[in-house]
């Protein structure tokens, strides 16, 4: 019994190939169709049509603008509901004119607002250019600001956040990448569990550090409010940090307060630690790289790494931590598993990999790193540590959060380069983020690790995967993936970067040791 | 957005800024969505003083104050064969295979099973590499017309392959760069898209995507992040457009230079 | 149009997330899936791109709690009730010279903002000349050149007296005009009596054929219609228009069914107090002119926004119109300030014979009649109208919801059936203009651009971005808003 061919000609069509192969896939989904294709009747297609027997699909006249819909199936009622499926699956792509006019979406805030007129917040990712009108424009209309766009003026942002300050409204950016707020993930945010710690901070990529340990450590969150990376400036003055602080210092919710960000500038510093004075709720700072006993003057427990701030905040919260734990703000020392563990992997390397090379697509985690590297092992040193995600890498391309592309060329590129021993990574889960980090990561990993070694080198690699359990990525198959493509997981970026230091003296043990005394926690 | 004209080359485009420069294109400026202010299918296009117009959606295209861009081959974009270039084509080729999308030329992991007309186009794309090594321009031509129109998508995958390949025959100064310019009834054998599009091609005109893509190759100090973003952008057109059009610029590339055709081409 | 953004102790944490997403799609749906409420933007660059422009507009949006975007809100609120509370009524025909301040001696009013004679275009020269003629202030057509070559007669903007006028629009002294007061807020406009179609001075024609015509108005139609609006009362023009708007007209280009409806109107009343010869000339005329009440639509809208014009702070626009060379507008807030730009052809279907090369730039005050929220603006009411430009009744309606987008109100009495009998979109913004790149669609004719030829087809014109932006620029420093970065 041979199948049975038909066809069906549509004039003037014009559909993209993806379009057109998602069709024909679904069309040899259906029962008893054995082949189904979708082409433009141009002769060299037709030509293909009549070897693969489908010759007669195209009877009728179907020129070279035209688009046939070729299947072959075990009779003529299966062909008859394959090209009727067809015909709808085109239509319905299509944006037919002569159909039910859609109501057109709302395209301006004052539309937007005429649909949910008693909103709250705008978030904002247009490009950097427009953002700044749209913001006011939201402030105007009584409106909270998610800043995601970067590229914004600082003058822009002074206006905007005193404007914001006039109406007691919160401005979260400039190049604010992450918030969490009442438990709704804004920008690139991990999946948390709630609780009564709450974050303050002008580093994206340091509070998806800090909130996903919070809730490995198992406590939760409150909020976390992103000021955005230039809120600290002196020109700004910190105006979202301390509206920020206001708000959680008044939250029944919140019992602990985090507040992170990259060094202040002083004056900054100072009036942010002035507001936190008297809180009689305890308060962590991590500002990276900071003075430390200014944060203690004020009565707040300082942190040096993401992650001391996370175990300290869980501490403070459950009420196991008291003033002692203050800590002198050292990066902490290397512990002796990690110790023995860098001595083994060290001995792999070949003679003349010294150097650490971190690929990073979060630019607080990749700001830690460089603190930690310095402070086990000095600065003078020819590691380098890169923030794909800055703006020289994304003009024009997406982010490396979202697009593997960029840094999987460097890593392979780090293969050619025979002074590296360690390549530091981060793996951030959450939403916005990739879909499977890991298995975008794991082949150019692979290649890397291959090429180093027809080279006679052994490329080592760290990394760190920043998510929850409850992330849309499923954490555990990512740190599998990573794990069996041979990558040393950390459970945090501090970590991740004391073991690249630890392995980078071991291979040169004519630079500083790490310190044994004591351990991490 | 394409616009039938009965003038040849047949089509004009008109497409938003960002797709950078288009042969018979009209870019305009923002994101103006002409499908969401009402254009449609089978509206009439007229010309007006300064300009076009779609008057049943009440459209008005005024060209006065707009600045020109050639779709000739810049300068910058002619190369010099060596060593080097071989070696930006291949990471320029690496980069792309990695990225290209299922549909097209490039082979791809989610395609099951070997569909017929890509068999053919192999096949077809052998013997025309084959005749332009070898100097033989029956070969070549015969083989070419056969790529015409064949492939699924708006602009067949033969065609892009085609417009690609001419692209990179015109920047090495093949001889054999004339192979379509003589072809009549390209239109025949194709979609007017497609036809247009090749029309252009072997009148010297390209795309300026695929311009930015034979300038990044031809410079010496290119990095594989500026081949790479040339690449991406290129890669952007269309679903499969992009990466067959460039599929066929670099088996043009990797063509011997006339001194050392008789040599064993690269593979 | 505030949100209930709520600001207090609390703030942002306290009331829970409702946001309005703008740029990226996907930053929505994490909201959606943690349960909140979120709207998404189909979002593009506002002010065509232009991020100076883009940035006025933003510190120009209503704010109460703002000195400007509170005043602004205020004075627009303002502007829009008075638009909507006009009850223009036609109270008298009288000789322009009566009726209208300032018109004597030596001078012509036209349509459109201001323009010198050597640079107006071949229908408004034509028609200028025929009213040399008429007036008598020269005998031939040479003569009547020489006098205006040689600057001695004057010229000014219809508009600027009150008046409106269709096409070039030319008034003279001994013209008759009907006579429109706003009962709302007292004030009158003018408006010269329609002439029909073909061989008439509106379009430029001068020979004997309009001459006389003009001549039989003075003579015989003015004078009837004053004869009748004082023996029969005042004819409510509102009334008229609203009826007729779901008649299938739309006040500019369709006008039967109000001219029918006006004919009715005073038919007893003309019965009664005229003549029978003069009754059966005026009912030939007004069989014969399906547009008779296009002019008295025109100073009907015009006597409702002249109300509105002069609030300061409004960026509402008052008036739109064109003179052949340049399109105007006017908005409440700057007074008597025209922001033009060159104007272009319409586009639309062409009469047999006729194409664009023989059209005339867009002219006339007709415009006036979208201004109010009729013509193009109604024109889901008159589906009739898009057969001009090969459409179909949806884009009509379409048109007529474009518009929505560009105006603060709706006219409840004036409801579309097409539309549920919602209101017509009243109340140009010239800041959502700017903001959404969506230009007010004019309904049209097109003129010969010879003198004389007249009408060579219909269609749409859309009014340039350029004044809108150049309006809003000058609110802006009115305000003094963006004199620094």
């Amino acid at each position: 019994m041979s199948p049975v061919v038909a066809g069906s000609i549509h004039r003037n069509a014009y559909r993209d190939s993806v379009e057109l192969m998602g069709i024909a896939a679904q069309l040899e989904q259906l029962e008893a169709v054995h082949r189904a294709g979708l082409i433009m009747a141009t002769p060299a297609n037709l030509a293909v049509l009549a070897e693969a027997g489908l010759a007669e699909a195209a009877a009728g006249g179907a020129g070279p603008n035209d688009l046939v819909v070729a299947v072959a199936a075990t009779d003529r009622a299966a062909a008859d509901a394959a090209l009727a499926r067809a015909t709808a699956l085109l239509a319905a792509g299509s944006g037919d004119p002569e159909g039910a006019r859609p109501t057109r979406p709302a395209e301006t805030l004052g539309e937007g607002l005429g649909e949910l007129p008693d909103a709250n917040l705008a978030l904002i990712s247009t490009p950097g250019t427009y953002a700044s009108a749209e913001a006011v424009r939201a402030l105007k209309h009584g409106l909270n600001v998610f800043l995601f766009s970067d590229n914004v003026p600082v003058e822009d942002e002074i206006h905007l956040k005193a404007l914001a300050d006039r109406k007691g409204l919160l401005v979260m950016g400039p190049d604010c990448g992450t918030a969490i707020v009442d438990g709704v993930p804004l920008g690139f945010a991990n999946a948390v569990r709630r609780g009564p710690i709450g974050l303050v901070g002008a580093s994206g990529t340091g509070i998806q550090q800090v909130t996903s340990l919070i809730h490995r450590f198992g406590s939760g969150i409150s909020h976390a409010i992103g000021t955005g990376g230039r809120d600290l400036d002196e020109r700004v003055g910190g105006t979202t940090m301390l509206a920020a602080i206001r708000q959680l210092l008044a939250d029944p919710a919140t019992s602990v307060l985090v507040l992170i960000s990259k060094p202040p500038s002083p004056s900054v510093a100072r009036r942010i630690l002035e507001s936190v004075r008297s809180s009689p709720k305890p308060v962590v700072v991590n500002f990276l790289g900071g003075d430390p006993v200014a944060v203690i003057d004020a009565g707040a427990y300082p942190a040096s790494t993401f992650e001391a701030a996370a175990r300290l905040a869980v501490r403070l919260a459950t009420g196991e931590a008291s003033p002692a734990d203050a800590n002198d703000g050292s990066v902490g020392a290397v512990g002796p598993e990690m110790a023995d563990l860098a001595a083994q992997v060290a001995v792999r390397l070949a003679p003349s990999q010294t150097a650490i090379r971190g690929l990073y697509s979060g630019g607080s985690l990749a700001g830690e790193a460089k603190i930690v590297l310095g402070a086990i092992l000095g600065h003078d040193r020819h590691d380098q540590i890169l923030d794909l995600g800055d703006d020289e890498f994304t003009v024009g391309r997406p982010h490396p959060m979202i697009d593997p592309r960029l840094r999987n060329e460097h890593i392979v590129a780090v293969a050619a380069e025979a002074d590296v021993a360690v390549l530091l990574l981060d793996v951030v889960l959450g939403y916005g983020s990739h879909p499977d980090p890991a298995e975008a990561l794991a082949p150019a990993i692979a290649d890397a690790m291959a090429l180093a070694i027809t080279s006679g080198r052994n490329l080592l690699v760290v990394a760190s995967v920043c998510g929850t359990d409850q992330d849309p990525q499923d954490v555990q198959r990512q740190e599998r993936i990573l794990a069996q493509t041979g990558v040393m997981l950390e459970t945090s970026n501090a970590r991740a970067a004391m073991l690249a230091a630890s392995i980078a003296a071991a291979a040169a043990p004519t630079a500083r040791p790490a310190p044994l005394v004591g351990a991490t926690e | 957005m394409y616009i039938d004209l009965e003038t040849p080359p047949g089509a004009l485009v008109i497409a938003i800024e960002s797709v950078g420069g288009v042969p018979a294109g009209i870019l305009v400026r923002g994101s103006t969505n002409l499908v969401a202010l009402g254009v449609r299918p089978g509206m009439s296009f007229e010309p007006t003083p300064g300009g076009w117009s779609i008057p049943p959606a009440g459209i008005r295209i005024d060209v006065t104050g707009a600045a020109t861009w050639s779709p000739a081959l810049p300068r910058t974009a002619r190369l010099v064969r060596g060593p080097d270039l071989a070696s930006r084509v291949a990471v320029a080729r690496a980069i792309t295979s990695r990225s290209a999308r299922a549909g097209g030329l490039w082979p791809s992991e989610r395609r099951s099973s070997e569909e017929p007309w890509l068999i053919r186009a192999r096949a077809l794309i052998d013997a025309l590499l084959d005749g332009l090594r070898n100097d033989d321009g029956d070969r070549a031509t015969g083989a070419a017309l056969g790529l015409v129109g064949l492939g699924i998508g708006l602009t067949p995958s033969g065609d892009d392959y085609l417009i690609g390949m001419l692209a990179g025959l015109e920047a090495t100064g093949h001889p054999l760069h004339g192979i379509l310019a003589v072809a009549e009834d390209v239109a025949a054998r194709t979609t007017r898209v497609g036809a247009a599009g090749l029309t252009h091609a072997s009148l010297g005109a390209y795309p300026e995507r695929l311009h930015d893509v034979l300038v990044a190759v031809a410079s010496e100090a290119a990095t594989s992040r500026d081949l790479g973003r040339a690449v991406e952008r290129a890669m952007e057109f269309g679903a499969t457009s992009g990466s067959d059009t460039l599929a066929g610029l670099f088996a043009a590339l990797d063509l011997p230079a006339a001194a050392d055709r008789s040599e064993r081409p690269a593979a | 149009m505030t949100a209930g953004g709520l600001v207090h102790d609390g703030g942002l944490i306290h009331d829970g997330v409702r946001a309005v997403n703008i740029g990226l799609a996907g930053f929505a749906d994490p909201i959606r899936a943690a349960g909140a409420p979120v709207v998404a933007l189909d979002w593009r660059p506002p002010a065509a791109g232009d991020r100076e422009l883009g940035l006025l507009l933003a510190w120009l949006e209503d704010d109460p709690s703002d000195r400007v975007g509170g005043a602004i809100a205020a004075a627009n609120a303002q502007a829009v009730d008075r638009i909507l509370a006009a009850q223009p009524v036609l109270v008298d025909v009288r000789l322009a010279t009566e009726a209208i301040d300032g018109l004597a001696g030596r001078m012509l009013l036209h349509s459109g903002p201001p323009i010198d004679w050597d640079a107006m275009c071949g229908p408004v020269q034509g028609a200028a000349i025929g009213a040399c003629l008429f007036e008598g202030w020269a005998e031939t057509p040479a003569e009547a050149r020489k006098l205006l070559d040689a600057g001695r007669i004057t010229f000014e903007p219809c508009h600027d007296h009150g008046a409106v006028g269709p096409m070039a629009g030319v008034v003279s002294p001994s013209m008759p005009v009907a006579v429109v007061e706003n009962g709302a807020a007292g004030n009158r406009s003018f408006a010269t009596l329609n002439e029909g179609l073909g061989k008439v001075l509106r379009f430029g024609a001068y020979d004997d054929g309009v001459l006389e015509r003009l001549r039989w108005f003075v003579s015989t139609l003015g004078p009837a219609l004053s004869t009748v609006l004082r023996a029969g009362g005042p004819i409510d023009l509102k009334a008229i228009t609203a009826q007729a708007l779901q008649m299938g007209d739309e006040g500019h280009n369709r006008n039967v069914a109000a001219t029918s409806l006006f004919t009715r109107t005073i038919a007893p009343t003309v019965a009664t107090s005229l003549t029978s010869s003069v009754q059966a000339e005026v009912f030939t005329f007004l069989r014969g002119n399906d547009h008779f009440f296009l002019n008295l639509s025109m100073a009907a809208c015009k006597a409702g926004l002249d109300a509105a014009a002069g609030i300061d702070g409004s960026t509402v626009v008052t008036a739109m119109s064109r003179n052949g060379v340049d399109f105007g507008i006017r908005l409440s807030g700057t007074g008597p300030t025209w922001f033009t730009a060159p104007v272009g052809v319409p586009d639309g279907l062409y009469f047999p014979g006729y194409g664009p090369d023989d059209a005339n730039p867009d002219l006339g005050d007709s415009a006036i009649t979208e201004t109010f929220g009729i013509g193009g603006f109604a024109m889901a009411a008159a589906p009739a109208i898009v057969r001009f430009v090969g459409g179909t009744p949806a884009d009509a309606i379409g048109f007529t919801r474009l518009m929505e987008r560009i105006t603060l109100a709706r006219n409840a009495a004036y409801g579309l059936p097409s539309l549920g009998f919602s209101g017509t979109p009243t109340g140009i913004d010239a800041r959502r203009v700017v903001e959404t790149g969506v230009a007010p669609v004019i309904n049209t004719g097109i003129a010969h651009r010879e003198a004389g030829v007249g009408q060579i087809g219909a269609g749409i014109a859309r009014a340039p971005l350029a004044c809108f932006e150049a309006a809003v620029r000058a609110i802006a420093r009115d305000f003094g808003i963006g004199v620094a970065a």
